[in-house]
């Protein structure tokens, strides 16, 4: 087990080198010289080239790639990204709190999503072809088909405007979770669910489960059984859900002007704050690899066949 | 064919292949079928209900939101069909030549998959987006870069598969050559995983470009779009709820229909999906769309 | 009166309503061992779970099944639960999938076993390691504390057989026991079957489509085609001058390949 750890560990190191250097190097993507864009995020009136050349040098654009690359990995890994075009904040005191925000409601709705999934996967599974089975199957492939704004606006209608229960923007109280939380759940555990489901089915027409019976193992004991099994699978998606979701919320959060992560990107792109851009992709991307990496570990401390394969 | 003809025994595949192509066809020749221009504005028309000749009503700019619906079909649901297709082809032939040449290429190609794939998709859309600005272009061309190294990854694995078969083998035996063999023996054979992979993407790739798009980074206005039809809608959303019902039910519609297709396809070419053979429903297959997810992301 | 009577057992689908099999009967006494013997599809494995009533929810059945008198077909599952295992035991076919992936086997054995009797842990252990060195596994402790991917083919089905001789069932039913298994493991496996008999004087119902591993270890046989049982007798009559042309046709099949084969080889030898 700790020799599986020791190589997916191992793995990960120069990946997420590359990673950041391919990041970093996204600013070359723009078709704009990224001088002229600091320029224009600031809203300078005119701009000539003297200016652009001497933002340039400024701001250390001159200097080799892999120098500058050097400078800002180091940088980062201390949490400075820079300071943003447009604010002239550093990166990190705008990137931390939205990180934060939106992590908060990212965990909650994942608890959520996790504790949904699993009650209804099981009974579905147990229940299968019956009328809990289908009902809720047919509900939920409707609900994931649906875009996740436009299952908020009518949210937002109706518990805000119809009946004035809920805060429908901001992030003030325990409340103000109520909606975004809900519509996030709605959405996602439609997907997990199934999930758990058809591994749960998949597992109750094994072999062992026959086997089992055979042997005079009552019913309860067997499904407890097939239930750890199905779990497994189950696991190692939930363990992908948090950075999913962590990204998704992007609209959600726009809906109900939560002042997260979506939010300040949106925001950043619009307004072609760069540096903001770049250190967004660069955690987002680690922490899926990180999340990616403890999942298979996860799952290869559970399912020992697992350990063989890298 | 045959596939085709299996699926369409089940009545809920056929009518949701019906649908789809309804859409595509609708989409394409948009013009014939929209009863106004789409950006046509008549102020004097402004949230008006719904009319004879207007069967759908008037938007906040007058203008007729049927025929910005149909005319939306195009940024929302065929060009990111395009999208997909170019991601399909060119991660496809990179997949074939990874799986089929194996070796350093494929070891090389594989690296390059594995760092593509830790990016999350829709931080390699914003990231690319946002380089580049918004624009229904940049879009579509964040999604090619975001899917194709799935598209390789996956067809890489069915053609090491196949390659590996008797058949290819003899093939190579009796001369043929590379890129003959590619295509009259694994192509075919690789083909219903493409189609299913592609088409489990294509619903989340409609909701996706909606959803950049009402967050104001898609296609720029006064061009139809759906999702900007829900952006436009929301200003006035507490006060004319209805206008976000059509872009939001055509959408939930249409990926609905395109999702239902998906599994069914899914199931038809996976038969260890069919689950306890009381009914053959055709929901099982979804939960490989849910894991697919994970493979892709 | 037989120990296991069967008797006119009907097996459809309850979902399409197509008859599996029509009606079947036949006996087994103590110590004896019968031979279900088909092709792929003709109702074999059916017929085995139906006698434990292990099919799937889906699939019906009617008809007398006794076990020293007791109609089977007439008790609850609670009631049933204790005559699987300890009256009536199975051996699967896929040893690597008749075991639960996550655990190691020897969990599994003695979780299975505390549910028949009031051993002790140390007594289960015994009695299991004792009965695994008989059958050939010599390293009881190491296999027990594997998982089941880890242990061959032949292992496994080795094990299912210890657990089988511990429980001391009146019936054992093996569903294709060797069909999985090399050409040499099957024989090592079989000739624990055959031991089996003389231990524990179960009776035995073993299906396969092997017609070579039948003849060694059968007394009766019952050919089965397409759910229906074509003609039932005693191993050497139905080999040596059977009636129904099925049979015979399996048969000859079988006789004209180890006929060549011996003639290739040059000699007689009795398999």
């Amino acid at each position: 087990m700790g020799l599986y750890v020791l190589k997916r560990v191992g793995v990960l190191a120069p990946l997420l080198v590359v990673i950041s250097f391919l990041t970093f190097t996204l600013n070359g993507l723009s078709p704009m010289d990224p001088a002229e864009v600091v320029l224009h995020a600031q809203g300078v009136p005119s701009i000539t080239e003297e200016l652009i050349a001497a933002t340039r040098t400024e701001l250390g654009m001159d200097r080799p790639l892999l120098a500058r690359y050097w400078d800002w990995l180091l940088a980062s890994l201390q949490l400075d990204f820079g300071d943003s075009y447009i604010t002239g904040k550093p990166v990190w005191s705008l990137l931390g709190p939205a990180l934060m925000n939106t992590l908060k409601l990212t965990i909650v709705s994942s608890l959520f999503i996790i504790a949904l999934s699993i009650v209804l996967g099981v009974l579905c599974a147990l229940r299968e072809g019956r009328w809990l089975d289908l009902s809720v199957r047919g509900v939920s492939f409707l609900l994931t088909s649906m875009p996740a704004y436009w299952l908020a606006a009518l949210m937002v209608w109706y518990f805000a405007v119809k009946l004035d229960l809920l805060p429908t923007s901001g992030m003030d109280s325990a409340s103000s979770y109520v909606l975004p939380v809900a519509v996030i759940v709605i959405g996602y555990a439609g997907i997990y669910f199934r999930v758990v489901r058809s591994s749960m089915l998949s597992n109750l027409n094994e072999d062992y489960v026959l086997y089992g019976r055979a042997c005079g193992i009552p019913e309860r004991r067997l499904t407890m059984h097939v239930l750890r099994n199905s779990l497994q699978v189950a696991v190692s998606v939930f363990g992908l859900a948090i950075p999913i979701i962590l990204g998704s919320t992007v609209v959600v959060e726009n809906i109900f002007a939560w002042p997260g992560l979506g939010t300040l990107t949106v925001t950043s792109i619009l307004g072609r704050d760069f540096p903001i851009i770049q250190a967004y992709v660069l955690v987002l991307a680690v922490a899926f690899v990180l999340f990616n990496t403890g999942s298979d570990v996860l799952n290869a401390a559970m399912n020992p066949r697992l350990r063989k394969e890298l | 064919m045959k596939l085709l003809k299996r699926l369409l025994k089940d009545k809920l595949a056929a009518a949701s292949l019906a649908v789809v192509a309804a859409t595509l066809l609708i989409g394409l020749f948009a013009p014939l079928f929209a009863p106004h221009p789409p950006n046509e504005a008549n102020m004097e028309l402004r949230f008006a209900g719904a009319s004879w000749s207007y069967w759908l009503g008037n938007d906040h700019l007058g203008r007729c939101i049927l025929s910005r619906l149909i005319y939306g079909i195009r940024p929302s649901v065929l060009w990111v069909l395009a999208a997909l297709g170019a991601a399909a082809c060119f991660g496809a032939a990179l997949g074939f030549v990874a799986g089929y040449f194996r070796g350093r290429v494929d070891a090389i190609l594989m690296r390059v998959c594995d760092v593509m794939l830790s990016f999350p998709g829709y931080v390699m859309t914003l990231a690319i987006v946002g380089m580049l600005g918004a624009g229904l272009a940049n879009i579509l061309l964040a999604f090619v870069v975001m899917k194709w190294a799935w598209f390789a990854r996956v067809i890489r694995t069915a053609v090491m598969q196949y390659a590996d078969a008797d058949y290819v083998k003899f093939a190579k035996v009796l001369g043929m050559g590379h890129f003959g063999i590619m295509r009259r023996h694994i192509a075919p054979a690789a083909l219903p995983e493409i189609a299913v992979i592609a088409s489990s993407a294509f619903g989340s790739m409609i909701l996706q470009i909606s959803g950049l798009s009402f967050l104001g980074l898609g296609i720029e206005a006064p061009h139809a779009e759906w999702g900007m039809m829900m952006n436009e809608a929301r200003s006035v959303m507490f006060t004319r709820p209805e206008l976000m019902l059509a872009p939001g039910l055509a959408i939930i519609a249409v990926v609905s229909a395109v999702n239902f297709l998906s599994d069914a396809l899914q199931k038809e070419l996976d038969p260890k999906l069919a689950v306890s053979g009381k009914r053959t429903s055709v929901f099982a297959g979804g939960m490989m769309r849910g894991l697919r997810k994970k493979e892709a992301a | 009166m037989s120990l296991l009577e069967v008797e006119h057992l009907r097996i459809w689908d309850g979902g399409s309503g197509a008859v599996l099999v029509p009606d079947s009967s036949f006996r087994l006494s103590q110590g004896e061992c019968l031979a279900i013997v088909g092709e792929s599809g003709s109702g074999k494995s059916l017929t085995c779970k139906a006698l434990m009533r292990l099919n799937r929810p889906g699939i019906r059945q009617t008809g007398r099944v006794a076990l020293n008198g007791v109609d089977l077909t007439g008790l609850s599952d609670k009631e049933m639960r204790p005559y699987r295992g300890k009256r009536m035991c199975m051996i699967m076919q896929n040893g690597m999938r008749a075991f639960d992936p996550s655990r190691p086997v020897g969990a599994y054995l003695l979780e299975a076993l505390s549910l028949h009797g009031d051993w002790s842990r140390s007594e289960m252990v015994a009695g299991l390691s004792a009965a695994m060195m008989s059958v050939g596994l010599s390293d009881p402790s190491a296999v027990m504390g594997r998982y089941p991917h880890e242990l061959s083919g032949g292992m496994l089905q080795r094990t299912m057989i210890a657990l089988a001789i511990v429980l001391e069932p009146d019936v054992i039913i093996a569903d294709e026991p060797t069909t999985a298994l090399d050409a040499v493991t099957q024989y090592e496996v079989v000739e624990q079957f055959v031991a089996l008999r003389g231990r524990i004087g179960s009776a035995i119902v073993f299906v396969s489509h092997d017609l070579g591993v039948v003849r060694r270890i059968a007394d009766e046989v019952l050919v089965m085609k397409d759910g229906v049982i074509v003609e039932q007798g005693g191993t050497d009559a139905i080999f040596g001058g059977a009636s129904h042309p099925y049979t015979r046709y399996l048969v000859s099949s079988k006789e004209a390949l180890r006929s060549r084969y011996l003639q290739l080889m040059g000699g007689d030898a009795h398999c």
